[in-house]
């Protein structure tokens, strides 16, 4: 019944969103086209590495891609559907917050889903496109079960991610500015974009336990670029569920101490 | 039905000495102050009143609306509002009430206003026959039928708080909590919201909950008001007996044969009597208004104006609501601590 009614209350939002943002054509060209050029960027550095030498981190030129695709395509789906709480911040410092408690639904459920941002879908095609280039030079097996285990992943990603940035977030209801700790989750994410074995054991210690954006990419295409299924892609989804977890508990803390800024 | 029993709220602040020097101290070592808010507040309000809730800046009416919206638990006390805690109930308790804040839209920024209506329709399980209804009633009354078309970030303040109106009633809610739902608007469009906010509370029996500054807007909408100043109730009861908080006072015009001699006479008036005895003397377009306290009555100060000057006629009246409400914004009024 209640998921009946906050499926109902999505499908609408994100069709009138999109309906409404891809109004202004231009403003989601040129955006997209600034997002895919960021990202040509960072592939390019990768292309010219790969011009001298073989391997990264023990990591051939193929598999990083794949890592990089798998990367784009998850932190994108969190681009297109959660990219609102990144803007979560200014509500705080506002105390504007206080919107998002004044209706019969859950307050996260009604911020993340208030902006959808379609111009994420230039970035998603771009990642599938990458991974299909990635995944033919290394032959892998798209088998039904693979490409099942390739949704649940990514999802587990993209969940990972929006969790962290959401945690980051949900500080904002112990100290009004939570931009700093919002901005460094945002700003480290490409961790997860590169082979792990290139990091010194501190990083890889910090980008696996303490904030795992390991699992935004690396780890869980693993999965897919090794012989044998191996630990750590698996563990994806268990790391998925705790952090969607804490992430709750956390926010609702957060809810039952806030006291909003100004009158 | 609304009850407040007992209630208060403080918050922390953090008190830092001036300049630099004192900020990076203050990293260190932190000098809490509380600050009491709302100190043991009291009321009951029925279904179907409108009330409405006064005070200058500060003085705790925002901490009160937080509170019986339930976006702030108070410390001490109970708030009981249709049967529920309104913080511990949030999810049910906000099925029932509508909010406005005057100076934030609860409507969604990029979209057309008809969608965030949509939304509000599913969020509330509103029946779609109802809905309709009400959109031409908001319609009738409001003509936001040519606006509603447009994204909410496309209006201007007016149109936009005519939307916020006809959404916070858009679900028929039991109580509609209305935070300065006229502030900056034309007269025009002001007098469209008090109608509104009048019909639902007549149509409808909806609690009308309404923050103002608009002395007006309290004129024309409430019978009832709680007047809120340094965090305690100084007045709570009808519009028309709110001139007891000034005391038995009383206005004399005085309507002088010569206007020259108006200075003459407010030295005259203002060494005879003591500054408790006249409270002020105004200086109008073709008459001078004296207010006096009770400590002297008409005739004293009469029989001492006779005796100064020649005039050509005056009036008594009684001191005025919008007198009473200017003095409590002022600070005027109220308790001393």
């Amino acid at each position: 019944m209640a998921i009946k009614r906050y499926a109902s209350i999505y499908l609408k939002l994100l069709n009138v969103n999109i309906k409404s943002k891809l109004e202004f054509a231009a403003d989601f060209w040129i955006s997209s086209i600034g997002l895919i050029l960021t990202n040509l960027t960072s592939l390019f550095t990768l292309y010219f590495i790969f011009q001298h030498i073989p391997m990264l981190g023990g990591v051939s030129y193929y598999d990083t891609i794949f890592i990089f695709s798998f990367f784009t395509i998850s932190t994108s789906l969190h681009q297109i559907f959660f990219d609102n709480i990144w803007s979560i911040w200014i509500h705080f410092i506002e105390g504007s917050f206080i919107k998002y408690c004044l209706r019969p639904i859950d307050s996260m459920f009604y911020y993340l889903t208030e902006s959808i941002d379609p111009k994420g879908f230039s970035q998603l095609i771009l990642g599938i496109a990458l991974m299909a280039y990635s995944g033919a030079n290394l032959n892998l097996n798209w088998s039904f079960i693979n490409i099942i285990f390739l949704v649940v992943l990514l999802l587990c990603a993209t969940s990972i991610y929006t969790s962290l940035m959401t945690i980051a977030a949900a500080l904002g209801f112990w100290i009004t500015d939570p931009f700093e700790v919002i901005s460094l989750v945002n700003r480290s994410k490409d961790f997860g974009k590169y082979p792990i074995t290139i990091f010194n054991n501190a990083t890889k210690f910090i980008i696996t336990f303490v904030l795992p954006l390991g699992f935004v990419g690396f780890y869980p295409s693993t999965f897919f670029v090794k012989d044998t299924i191996n630990f750590m892609s698996l563990m994806t989804v268990p790391v998925a569920l705790i952090l969607f977890f804490a992430q709750r508990l956390i926010w609702k803390a957060g809810l039952n101490r806030y006291i909003p800024a100004g009158s | 039905m609304i009850q407040l029993e007992n209630v208060s709220k403080s918050f922390f602040i953090v008190k830092k000495a001036p300049g630099l020097g004192g900020s990076v101290k203050s990293l260190f070592v932190r000098n809490k102050e509380t600050v009491e808010a709302v100190k043991k507040i009291d009321f009951t309000i029925a279904d179907g009143e409108i009330v409405g809730l006064l005070g200058p800046n500060g003085a705790g009416k925002s901490t009160t609306i937080k509170m019986m919206t339930g976006i702030l638990r108070c410390d001490h006390g109970r708030i009981n509002i249709n049967g529920r805690d309104p913080f511990r109930e949030r999810m049910k308790y906000t099925k029932d009430i509508g909010v406005v804040f005057g100076q934030r839209t609860q409507l969604w920024w990029e979209l057309p206003v008809i969608e965030s209506f949509d939304i509000i329709r599913k969020i509330y399980d509103v029946e779609m026959a109802e809905y309709n209804e009400r959109l031409k009633l908001f319609d009738e009354m409001l003509g936001i039928n040519q606006i509603i078309h447009k994204p909410v970030r496309n209006l201007s303040l007016g149109q936009r708080m005519l939307c916020d109106i006809a959404g916070a009633f858009l679900h028929n809610p039991r109580i509609a909590f209305l935070d300065e739902p006229t502030i900056g608007l034309d007269l025009n469009i002001k007098s469209k919201i008090r109608e509104l906010i009048l019909a639902m509370n007549k149509k409808f029996k909806t609690t009308i909950i309404l923050t103002t500054h608009d002395i007006s807007d309290i004129k024309a909408l409430c019978e009832r008001i709680i007047v809120i100043d340094k965090g305690s109730i100084i007045y709570d009861g009808n519009l028309s007996e709110i001139s007891d908080l000034v005391g038995q006072n009383q206005e004399v015009g005085i309507y002088l044969e010569n206007i020259e001699n108006n200075q003459l006479l407010i030295s005259a008036v203002q060494s005879e009597f003591a500054p408790d005895e006249v409270l002020d003397i105004d200086v109008r377009e073709d008459y001078l208004n004296i207010r006096i306290s009770n400590k002297i009555t008409v005739s004293q100060l009469m029989g001492h104006i006779l005796r100064n000057e020649n005039i050509k006629d005056f009036t008594i009246s009684e001191p005025d609501v919008e007198y009473v409400i200017r003095k409590v914004y002022a600070g005027e009024l109220g308790n001393e601590d």
